[in-house]
């Protein structure tokens, strides 16, 4: 009967991966059914599966999804990046810096996604002023939105995942990660001015129609806008202090959302509707389905032969984390891989007495970095590519891969002698 | 500390409760504002918070969202509401009987609100072409609709909030619920009939034209009504099986429902989308801010007292739990009032001992027949209320009342004498 389940529990979790990376069917179907089979074929009791949820993670993710989408509708981003626009004079290497300045900002503290959503438009807008061509102007932003993600516990799914299961707070993200991230996003941009810091020439002309833009324009709601920064502030501050306060920090992103919601008189059951529910099904399923894999034991067996494989030595399971990470992330969905990477992480440290902490910084960097090989890496790869492609510009994947694999390693590269020196 | 926490608890309750009440706010808002605040304060921690969340009631409600959202695209209420229309020959008293029954056999298997969102239009046109007033035909079915969803667990949502409480499955709600809910439904008709007998008079013409509808036009997409019926009836099997096969009621639920998103090739997202998200989440805010006052011992205290009141005399507090929820809920939201009352009964039995399956009983008639006193009583009196009022004819509170009202209290005068014979 024992055994049954093993083999059940390996055949639905392979099945429904390669069901997800053939992406011949929506990822979130493939998750529930994967979840709800484990429970019909009883593998693990539906009490059980409840348990594996990781709720913190979710709470984040929701909370975080309500205010940002509350944001959005205010017209902010559109009216940082004109101002910026504006502050960089037209000059096009300084928008390309002043862009990938505030777009790791906004993907440290927002989602990656909503600010290349909001961001890319805007900046499509500008290079059609200044007639350039807009790759240059894009591809820093598709490395600069999953660079500046990795900074915080807010930024990137993987680390919200990390942190509800790792148990580390928002501060420990940002003086862990914060560091490196800065100086990957420097080497990055530096590689960026010799590679494309000569070809951008532009009119005098068409940099003055930068200057006549006018950002007052693009605030819709003035009273809503401030309401959404105090709230937002407020979460932040929140985060940082939530270790003191003794509050986790799904908690905190709850308590922003909600009581934005409360504030802002906008309908609460639009901001609902728009919370992409997908991606948190997705999870809901994909938690389960590796909950089952741990009830049935299968990851305390690929943990102890992960041990064995490095001999319980630190610094070769540190690298092994990051770089398959690294390459795994560039080509797949992160989010599956850093579910189960999860419970590994954890059933290693049980096993080999060693000390997880910089295993779980291994993980954070190489799943983050990594979306940045190909242009599937990451959703805001996908997003930026397709807006680009209905404005009539197609960026190729080999074309992409060419500039954005070489500097992931570069990232991948500087994150391993960051971990080697701090760490181990 | 422990003294100051009751406090707490208590002022955020009645604050968050009394806000519900008032609908000022939105209902899904307040009550996950109230929810994170009792978290804020530390009178639950978050784990702790997440653990009282209902999820089998949450599963339940999103996997039956899901098949419904399909099953009502393809066309399959409205044509049967056609075909019914002519086979009653446009006789205006058989079609008040026929969709009644209809709207009572959906809202047993399906939910209340979409049954009435489907019918009512249908239903409309019907009396438009019959040149006769809509109100005796839309108030039959508002009272159809509650009664019919008082019968199974799945029927309405306090069934199943009752149902994901106890041990209770599917069988037990239909041995125990579907007996006294045809009586009532059968009294209630009578009654109806002998009320607006003499003022359902069409004439000849017009009756007529109802036989020139052709049902066949409302099927949109037949290969889809045949996986959504198939799908459909696996999971009906499986909830009528479901204790016996040892799954819980939820288990079942999200497998239609993934099943038939897998099969049925719709947009995932699109039906995603559709999933009542606010409702979801008022629920879960409702369980938290519940737990919240058991964790407290709050719920214990009022369960004590009740025991005092009633001396622990299982007719008395049956009879004191199904009239309070009837007169209550008739008036306000009757999620909030099962919420609380779920864990006071649970209370109740652990400290005197007694039987408590006839008070579930009790609570699940008051409060899903209870909906039918005024017209804001249940979420398909609002739906019936403002598609009326769309259509230019306004069914007033106090029209709605005089019929509705006396009937609500002869189906609770039927189930005391029901549950006085069979239970007590």
């Amino acid at each position: 009967m024992f055994q049954n389940h093993l083999l059940v529990a390996i055949i639905v979790f392979s099945l429904a991966y390669v069901a997800l990376v053939s992406e011949k069917m929506n990822r979130v179907v493939v998750s529930m059914l994967g979840a709800i089979l484990m429970v019909v074929f009883q593998v693990i009791p539906q009490d059980e599966a409840f348990t594996y949820i990781d709720f913190d993670t979710l709470g984040v993710l929701i909370g975080m999804m309500i205010i940002v989408n509350i944001l959005k509708e205010t017209g902010f981003f559109q009216y940082v990046a004109i101002k910026t626009a504006k502050f960089a004079n037209g000059e096009p290497w300084k928008i390309i810096v002043a862009f990938a300045i505030i777009t790791a900002l906004f993907s440290a503290f927002l989602a990656n996604v909503t600010t290349v959503l909001l961001i890319t438009p805007v900046m499509l807008v500008i290079t059609d002023t200044l007639r350039v061509n807009p790759i240059p102007f894009l591809v820093p932003q598709i490395l600069v939105a999953n660079i500046g993600g990795t900074a915080t516990l807010i930024g990137d799914p993987p680390n919200i995942m990390i942190a509800g299961a790792a148990g580390f707070g928002f501060m420990d993200f940002i003086i862990n990660l914060a560091p490196v991230v800065i100086i990957i996003f420097v080497v990055t941009i530096a590689i960026f001015k010799i590679l494309y810091g000569k070809v951008l020439e532009v009119d005098d002309r068409n940099r003055k129609k930068i200057l006549e833009f006018d950002e007052n324009k693009t605030i819709r709601d003035k009273g809503l806008l401030i309401k959404c920064l105090i709230v937002l502030a407020l979460t932040i501050l929140g985060f940082i202090t939530h270790d003191l306060l003794n509050l986790q920090s799904a908690t905190v992103a709850l308590f922003g959302a909600t009581l934005l919601l409360a504030i802002s008189g906008v309908d609460a059951e639009e901001i609902i509707l728009e919370t992409e529910w997908t991606t948190i099904l997705f999870f809901v399923g994909l938690f389960i389905m590796v909950g089952a894999l741990e009830e049935v034991g299968v990851i305390e067996f690929l943990a102890q032969r992960m041990v064995s494989l490095t001999k319980g030595n630190i610094f070769i399971t540190v690298m092994i984390i990051l770089w398959v990470s690294a390459i795994a992330s560039s080509f797949l969905d992160n989010i599956p891989f850093v579910a189960t990477m999860i419970p590994l992480i954890k059933n290693l440290g049980v096993i080999s007495g060693m000390n997880t902490v910089p295993l779980w910084w291994a993980l954070s960097l190489g799943a983050c970095l990594g979306g940045s090989g190909t242009l599937i890496g990451a959703s805001s790869n996908i997003v930026i590519a397709s807006i680009l492609e209905k404005n009539g510009h197609k960026l190729g994947f080999v074309e992409y891969m060419k500039v954005g694999f070489p500097l992931m390693i570069v990232s991948i590269i500087i994150s391993t002698i960051y971990l080697v020196v701090i760490y181990i | 500390m422990l003294h100051n926490h009751l406090v707490v608890a208590i002022i955020i309750f009645t604050l968050t409760y009394t806000a519900i009440i008032s609908e000022k706010i939105n209902r899904m808002t307040i009550a996950l504002f109230g929810a994170v605040l009792m978290i804020v304060f530390q009178v639950l921690p978050q784990e702790h918070a997440f653990r009282v969340i209902d999820f089998n009631t949450i599963g339940l409600l999103i996997g039956m969202m899901i098949m419904v959202n399909i099953l009502k695209k393809t066309g399959i209420f409205q044509y049967v509401a056609i075909k019914t229309a002519k086979y009653s020959k446009g006789d205006p008293w058989k079609i008040i009987l026929y969709f009644s029954i209809i709207t009572a056999v959906s809202s047993a298997l399906l939910d209340n609100v979409t049954t009435i969102l489907l019918i009512t239009p249908v239903t409309l046109v019907i009396t438009d072409t019959l040149k006769i007033n809509p109100i005796p035909f839309m108030i039959s079915e508002i009272l159809a609709a509650n009664i019919g969803g008082t019968a199974t667990l799945i029927g309405d949502p306090p069934n199943i909030m009752i149902g994901g409480a106890t041990k209770l499955g599917f069988l037990d709600f239909l041995i125990n619920l579907s007996p006294i809910v045809v009586i009532i439904f059968i009294v209630t008709i009578f009654l109806l009939k002998l009320i607006y007998k003499n003022s359902l008079i069409v004439s000849e013409e017009n009756r007529k034209k109802i036989l020139e509808f052709d049902e066949r036009k409302a099927i949109n997409d037949r290969v889809l009504l045949m996986k959504s019926f198939a799908v459909l009836g696996l999971t009906i099997l499986g909830f009528t099986t479901h204790q016996i096969i040892g799954l819980e009621s939820a288990t079942v639920a999200l497998f239609g429902g993934s099943l038939l998103l897998l099969i049925s090739k719709v947009e995932p997202e699109d039906i995603l989308i559709e999933i009542e998200w606010t409702t979801i989440f008022f629920f879960i805010g409702l369980f938290v801010l519940v737990g919240a006052l058991e964790e407290v011992g709050v719920v214990e205290i009022l369960a004590k007292k009740m025991l005092n009141f009633t001396k622990g005399d299982l007719f008395m507090t049956a009879m004191l739990i199904l009239w309070m929820a009837a007169i209550a809920s008739a008036f306000i939201d009757n999620i909030p009032f099962v919420a609380t009352m779920i864990p006071l009964i649970k209370s109740l039995s652990m400290i005197s001992g007694i039987d408590v399956t006839p008070l579930w009983w009790a609570l699940s008639l008051g409060a899903c027949l209870g909906g039918n006193g005024t017209l804001v009583g249940a979420s398909a009196n609002v739906i019936v209320g403002g598609m009326l009022e769309k259509n230019k004819n306004k069914l007033a509170f106090l029209e709605y009342m005089k019929i509705g009202f006396p009937l609500m209290i002869i189906s609770i005068i039927i189930a005391s004498i029901y549950l006085i014979i069979f239970y007590v």
